[in-house]
């Protein structure tokens, strides 16, 4: 008997969802700049927006070329499909609205990205959600925070800013036992480095515009979904498991299966709240995943030499890093990230926030600017941008120090980085 | 909709529309290891048209409870009992792979229960091999991979699905991979000692439409018209590009086809 044969990573990376357009011979991807679609009858439109047949209505709902770039994200994740989104915030608040009302309850890391936290902590509330934010580097916080009323469980793959790699298995275990769904942020990783739904996780989100586009140019989410979560072995989730109204009192799961939560998330998430991903960015950002496997490769290995640099280097007081192997998650990295721990690591500069000022204003090839996972190489300081809007002691829950540089390690060569690394570390270290 | 059949919970999707005596019914079985959801893209419009979907989660498989059947003539008796149960005099079947078989075995004792009979990714003989048997006996992973690489058709490993974002390999990893144990192996245990087809098949004096996939690997197209040759009154319909999972590859068609029985 044969093994199985499906495509592999790269293969799946330039082509999956796509076939070469049967009319025009086109090998790209072709960008469908159209708001809307022609029905071939008025039992093709009704059927349409009854949910009874696929296709294309309205590109809020959904676009051609943005199916595509769904297709292709939840191929390379191993989920059973996705729904792009205008951004990573999107992505986020898509499922958290379509699997929860209020009186809910979500528990979070802390250690995530600072919009995330904000929309957790002050905007989510507003709407009768609340979460318990809890310390990622013990699984059973996680564990101890789970209320009757829980929904979802919440982590990135890897800490933002900490670079605090999870332990996504323990972590699915947990959520598996309480039937919860865990999704998991694994914008700094990308498919390429680790496959969260393989090792567990219920559901996956990126920020498409990180290094899964890599050029920095557009702007999206997607969400992809495992399909194993088992919506209807818990009364938590009547938005999947009781009639919906909207659709003649349609069952979700029970019609839909595993595609439950994806059809509900565009039968009603994309069609209420409008979040929905253009055509030139979806085309944009598939640009970027026909090469994102020999870019992560770099990327990480950039990311390897940098780290290394900043570890020797006397004005540096620290350096996080799953990378290196005096770094506290160097063993689980090894495990969970063979490829490499991706791309971003924190420092913290001899003469705190002062000389990681100076720090910031003086790099030359670096960009001083909020955004991870382009190609070129990013620096910002959090305490004063990103995660501004959090408390003093949020901060230091965080591990979020007043000293703390993060790096988003580019493609530039080796040389060149460490270069103007090493010039502005200088520069901050002046009187 | 749920029944309670032998005191066991029976998951049977309509489509999201109530049952109507007054139309006709059709009633839809799934393959081996698998449940009602792979015609997901077939039940709401048909129900739209005044067809009585019956999309039944056969016994251990999807959402109804029970032990899963282990014959492909139990399995038959069983759905005239599903029949009985719900008062039906008569309904069109249409069955899928395993399903083929059970709605020709029906024919065998209760064609007088059958309007019409559609076989999708059918053969006279469904043998399989000792060696996936034996996976998804002990490695259902392995057999849900083995199973999902034959069953679609050459294109549809790289996707480009009509329904947006749908990704179809691992759609079906994850729903054979989460079937209970060892239902998929008894499944296929059924589907291979299972030989009367051709006898069953010549004696059906119903109309008979079958549809298979081109590039279907698991039931080719040469055992389909092996089928289609001994039936009295059938109509073989051959759905380019696509291999043994046409509903889910090229659903438009499968629709049209199932549709077109009742117009």
């Amino acid at each position: 008997m044969t093994s199985s044969k499906f495509y592999k990573f790269n293969t799946l990376s330039l082509h999956a969802g796509q076939e070469a357009d049967p009319k025009t011979g086109s090998r790209a991807v072709p960008i469908h700049q159209t708001t809307s679609y022609l029905f071939d009858s008025t039992d093709h439109a009704s059927s349409l927006y009854n949910l009874e047949q696929p296709g294309h209505i309205y590109s809020r709902i959904s676009n051609p070329t943005v199916s595509v770039l769904e297709e292709r994200m939840a191929a390379l994740e191993g989920g059973i499909g996705a729904v792009a989104t205008a951004s990573g915030m999107a992505a986020f608040f898509l499922t958290v609205a379509t699997l929860m009302d209020k009186d809910s309850h979500i528990v979070a890391s802390n250690a995530i990205y600072g919009g995330t936290h904000n929309i957790l902590s002050y905007t989510l509330p507003r709407f009768g959600i609340n979460t318990t934010f809890v310390d990622p580097t013990d699984i059973t916080n996680f564990k101890n925070a789970i209320k009757d009323n829980t929904k979802l469980i919440f982590a990135e793959t890897i800490g933002n800013p900490n670079i605090n790699v999870l332990d996504i298995e323990n972590l699915s275990k947990v959520a598996n036992e309480a039937k919860i769904p865990f999704m998991v942020d694994s914008t700094f990783t990308t498919p390429y480095l680790m496959q969260p739904l393989k090792l567990g996780a219920d559901i996956v989100m990126h920020s498409l515009t990180k290094f899964i586009a890599g050029h920095g140019i557009a702007i999206g989410g997607v969400v992809i979904d495992s399909g194993k979560f088992k919506w209807e072995e818990t009364d938590k989730f009547p938005n999947l498991t009781e009639p919906y109204a909207g659709y003649d009192n349609l069952i979700f799961q029970q019609e839909f299966g595993l595609h439950a939560l994806i059809m509900r998330m565009r039968a009603e998430g994309m069609k209420d709240f409008g979040a929905c991903l253009s055509p030139m960015n979806a085309f944009h950002i598939l640009q970027g995943i026909e090469t994102l496997p020999v870019r992560m490769d770099r990327h990480v290995k950039n990311a390897k030499e940098v780290a290394q640099f900043l570890n020797e280097s006397e004005d540096v007081e620290w350096v996080n890093y799953p990378g290196l192997e005096n770094n506290n998650y160097y063993k689980l990295s090894q495990k969970l990230l063979p490829k490499g721990p991706g791309a971003i690591l924190s420092f913290g500069i001899k003469g705190g926030k002062e000389a990681g000022r100076k720090f910031i204003e003086n790099t030359v090839l670096s960009s001083h600017l909020a955004n991870v996972g382009d190609a070129k190489t990013l620096v910002i300081h959090p305490a004063s941008t990103t995660h501004q809007q959090m408390t003093n002691d949020e901060l230091e829950k965080s591990g979020v120090k007043d000293n703390l540089i993060r790096i988003s390690v580019g493609l530039e060569d080796i040389s060149d980085i460490i270069s103007d690394l090493k010039k502005a570390i200088k520069a901050s270290q002046r009187v | 909709m749920q029944i309670k059949i032998n005191n066991d919970t029976i998951n049977i999707r309509t489509g999201g529309y109530q049952i109507n005596n007054d139309n006709p019914y059709l009633l839809l079985i799934h393959g081996a290891g698998m449940d009602a959801s792979v015609w997901q893209m077939q039940t709401r419009y048909l129900a739209n048209k005044g067809i009585n979907i019956l999309a039944v989660d056969m016994p251990g498989h999807g959402l109804s409870e029970g032990n899963s059947l282990t014959s492909i003539s139990e399995m038959s008796e069983w759905v005239i009992h599903l029949i009985d149960e719900l008062k039906i005099k008569s309904t069109s079947i249409a069955g899928h792979s395993m399903g083929s078989l059970v709605a020709i075995d029906i024919c065998k004792n209760h064609s007088n229960r059958i309007n019409s009979i559609s076989l999708l990714g059918t053969a006279s003989l469904m043998p399989v091999h000792p060696d996936l048997i034996d996976a998804a006996k002990n490695n259902l992973s392995m057999a849900a991979n083995l199973i999902t690489d034959w069953s679609f058709g050459t294109k549809q490993h790289l996707g480009n699905h009509p329904l947006p974002g749908y990704w179809m390999i691992d759609s079906s990893i994850q729903l054979i991979t989460q079937s209970k144990e060892r239902v998929l192996a008894k499944d296929l245990i059924a589907c291979n000692e299972y030989k009367d087809a051709l006898t069953v098949a010549g004696n059906i004096d119903k109309k008979v439409t079958i549809i298979s996939g081109r590039e279907d690997k698991m039931t080719p197209v040469k055992k389909a018209k092996e089928l289609h040759n001994v039936i009295n009154d059938s109509n073989l319909i051959i759905i380019e590009n696509v291999g043994h999972m046409m509903m889910i590859e090229n659903p438009a068609k499968v629709t049209k086809v199932l549709n077109s029985l009742f117009l």
